[in-house]
């Protein structure tokens, strides 16, 4: 049987922003000034979030997730690596997944590929290599200029799988990052190599590079709609193309989630942490209001084929995630999920039902959420939440993907 | 006046052609036809009455092959170079508006034989210390919904109708929102990346252009600094400034009649 892959994600928010920071700064991206860091308010922060992730090792998660961000208060790891190898030495069962590094903003790859061999031995075998091309932000954090994002980020996969998988040294062609010697040591110690995941929006073109590669796509949107069973099917369509069959496990979506005993006391206890995300850290990523970074002509990373389909698609209202008021308007993005235990398995059941995907990538912590809140939830929902979704999601997966039953979906690469 | 494809090594580019007489290699800009419009301006108009003005379209601009090779001025440069050879011009004048005045005086100091009379308008491409180019892709990117900053960074009267009509909040077509993203992501592939829209050789290679160079600038580019003109004007043995008053980076749409007739008179002369 193989039941949903349930993982915690920690962001790892900045908590410490004054009350004001929404009314006076335009973005909590790349212009967010850092004098506002408070660093005796702030000693701690890293231990605390850590804790939080080895906590979720305990309590059964399938894994503990991280990414890579710069010069923001969204996400305080420019080298989630770093958190990653404190990881290994501090949980034991569950995968580490980085989704992602970014190699476009890196001048040699290798060092992706040095690091991640080395977290997958420091780990015993435990990791999933996350590659990304970076986002608007990211652009303007680390001057890579969008266009050539998604050329440089398939190279730079390319070459570092092949560092893995292919006795060095040997020589790398280009054009992006051509080298004289590829010769990684250590080598992973899974084999042939870890579980890669790229991250992608539903463009057609990420989808195929994922596809004909083998490796899991995971859905960058924070947000659920019909979209998300939409972008399934689609990969499913480009999976079959190339030859292979999907299954849910190889796709990824994140979601949030914060779990309390009843559906009143859980908005009661995540309202200031879920609003100080969703004001202050979405400002500049996911929010009209203030400067949007994310998406637009001056992050141009989209073919002009996939920008034709985004101007041809009906416009919506433009309004995103971080400019929910209410928690009426949250709930329509399906995309922080609050509730008693009842509430969020259902909700998620009717998520996992509905678009069969496989991997919940799962937020708990919020902004600046206080720590025992976040473990709380992490609890009641690993006790009361996670058993019923991974009954029911086996039930479902042996019943709707028979092939599952014939392969061992999770382990290994390809 | 037409426009028409060109094979440039296997790359179709557009390419609109007006006008009679000696030819004029016109390169060009953000704000501008083959940019975030597509059909000729008065401007052009008034410009293709006094020569046989070729006006080719960047890659990835208007229906010229996008070139994911393209990744620094250089390659633009040499790109353009083989649009002249294509035209079949040994050696011709060029106007360059905004990134293609970038292009013309590259061009300019790498082949000078190449180029007969040289007039830049608003022209990035020097590194001037303590004047910095705008950041023109943050502009863009909207701000409360709307992209007032870029309006006001190209436009003299960023409030006012024709910067409105050029770069309105939401396109007002699909065309528009296309045009719109192809002209930065040109110029994205070139002038993102530090050096931000400069090239750092450039300055002290201008000398080997010894023709004559017109360097025109709006007194209010909020985009490329005025100084920025006087330092290609002082590069050029043969190089000189012409201010307009109230104009901004946009002078080309801003005051057409005017900054045509300075062109063309330099042109003649």
């Amino acid at each position: 049987m193989h039941p949903a892959r349930l993982f915690c994600w920690h962001f790892m928010a900045y908590p410490n922003l004054p009350a004001d920071f929404d009314e006076n700064h335009e973005s909590g991206w790349v212009t967010v000034p850092n004098s506002l860091w408070d660093g005796d308010r702030t000693r701690g922060v890293y231990q605390e979030y850590l804790d939080q992730l080895v906590y979720a090792d305990e309590l059964g998660f399938d894994g503990m997730v991280l990414n890579e961000h710069h010069q923001n208060i969204y996400g305080l790891m420019p080298s989630p690596n770093l958190l990653a190898a404190a990881l290994t030495q501090k949980t034991k069962n569950g995968k580490i997944v980085v989704l992602a590094n970014l190699p476009p903003m890196y001048l040699n790859p290798l060092r992706i590929a040095e690091e991640y061999a080395m977290l997958d031995n420091m780990s015993d075998g435990r990791l999933i290599a996350g590659f990304a091309v970076g986002g608007g932000p990211e652009s303007f954090n680390y001057n890579v200029p969008s266009p050539h994002g998604r050329r440089r980020l398939w190279e730079a996969i390319d070459l570092i799988v092949k560092s893995w998988t292919d006795d060095g040294p040997f020589h790398h062609e280009g054009p992006c990052y051509p080298m004289r010697y590829v010769n990684v040591w250590p080598r992973p110690l899974q084999q042939p190599h870890p579980e890669v995941w790229v991250p992608g929006s539903r463009s057609i073109e990420s989808m195929e590079e994922v596809a004909k590669r083998g490796y899991r796509y995971f859905l960058s949107s924070r947000s659920h709609g019909g979209g998300t069973r939409m972008a399934a099917k689609e990969f499913a369509g480009v999976m079959e193309k190339h030859g292979k069959t999907y299954t849910p496990f190889h796709m990824g979506v994140l979601m949030s989630v914060y779990v309390s005993e009843t559906d009143e006391q859980a908005k009661e206890e995540s309202r200031e942490g879920i609003w100080y995300f969703l004001k202050n850290c979405l400002k500049g990523h996911l929010r009209k209001e203030g400067r949007s970074m994310t998406f637009g002509p001056g992050v141009p990373s989209q073919s002009l084929r996939s920008w034709e389909a985004f101007l041809n698609a009906p416009r919506s209202s433009g309004t995103m995630l971080g400019d929910a008021d209410t928690w009426e308007e949250l709930e329509e993005r399906n995309s922080i999920i609050v509730g008693s235990p009842e509430t969020v398995r259902k909700k998620l059941w009717d998520f996992i039902e509905d678009a069969q995907v496989g991997n919940l990538l799962i937020q708990f912590q919020f902004g600046n959420m206080k720590d025992e809140l976040a473990r709380k939830s992490m609890k009641l929902f690993a006790e009361q939440v996670a058993p019923a979704l991974r009954r029911d999601s086996a039930e479902l997966f042996a019943r709707e993907f028979p092939q599952l039953n014939d392969e061992e979906p999770v382990e290994g690469a390809q | 006046m037409s426009m028409r494809d060109l094979d440039v090594a296997g790359r179709k580019v557009q390419l609109f052609e007006a006008g009679e007489g000696a030819p004029v290699l016109y390169l060009h800009g953000v704000a501008d036809m083959h940019g975030a419009a597509a059909a000729p301006q008065q401007f052009h108009e008034a410009l293709a009455k006094q020569c046989r003005l070729l006006a080719p379209a960047h890659p990835g601009c208007v229906g010229s092959d996008e070139d994911n090779s393209l990744e620094s001025i250089d390659d633009l440069t040499f790109h353009t170079l083989e649009v002249m050879d294509a035209l079949g011009l040994e050696k011709v004048d060029i106007v360059g508006n905004c990134i293609g005045g970038w292009v013309a005086a590259q061009i300019a100091s790498q082949n000078p034989e190449r180029v007969g009379k040289l007039a830049l308008i608003g022209a990035p491409g020097l590194f001037v210390s303590g004047s910095p180019i705008g950041d023109l892709f943050m502009a863009v990117q909207p701000r409360n919904g709307g992209i007032a900053d870029l309006r006001s960074m190209l436009f003299a009267d960023g409030d006012g109708d024709l910067a409105e009509e050029w770069f309105p909040d939401q396109h007002r077509d699909k065309e528009q929102g296309m045009l719109r993203y192809q002209i930065f992501r040109c110029v994205a592939r070139f002038g993102f990346k530090p050096p931000y829209f400069y090239h750092q050789k450039l300055r002290d290679r201008l000398y080997r252009f010894k023709g004559p160079a017109l360097v025109v600038h709006g007194a209010n580019d909020a985009f490329v600094p005025p100084d920025h003109a006087q330092a290609y004007a002082d590069g050029f043995p043969n190089g000189s400034v012409e201010t307009v008053a109230g104009a901004g980076h946009a002078v080309i749409l801003e005051q057409p009649d005017a900054v045509a007739a300075k062109v063309a008179a330099f042109l003649k002369g």
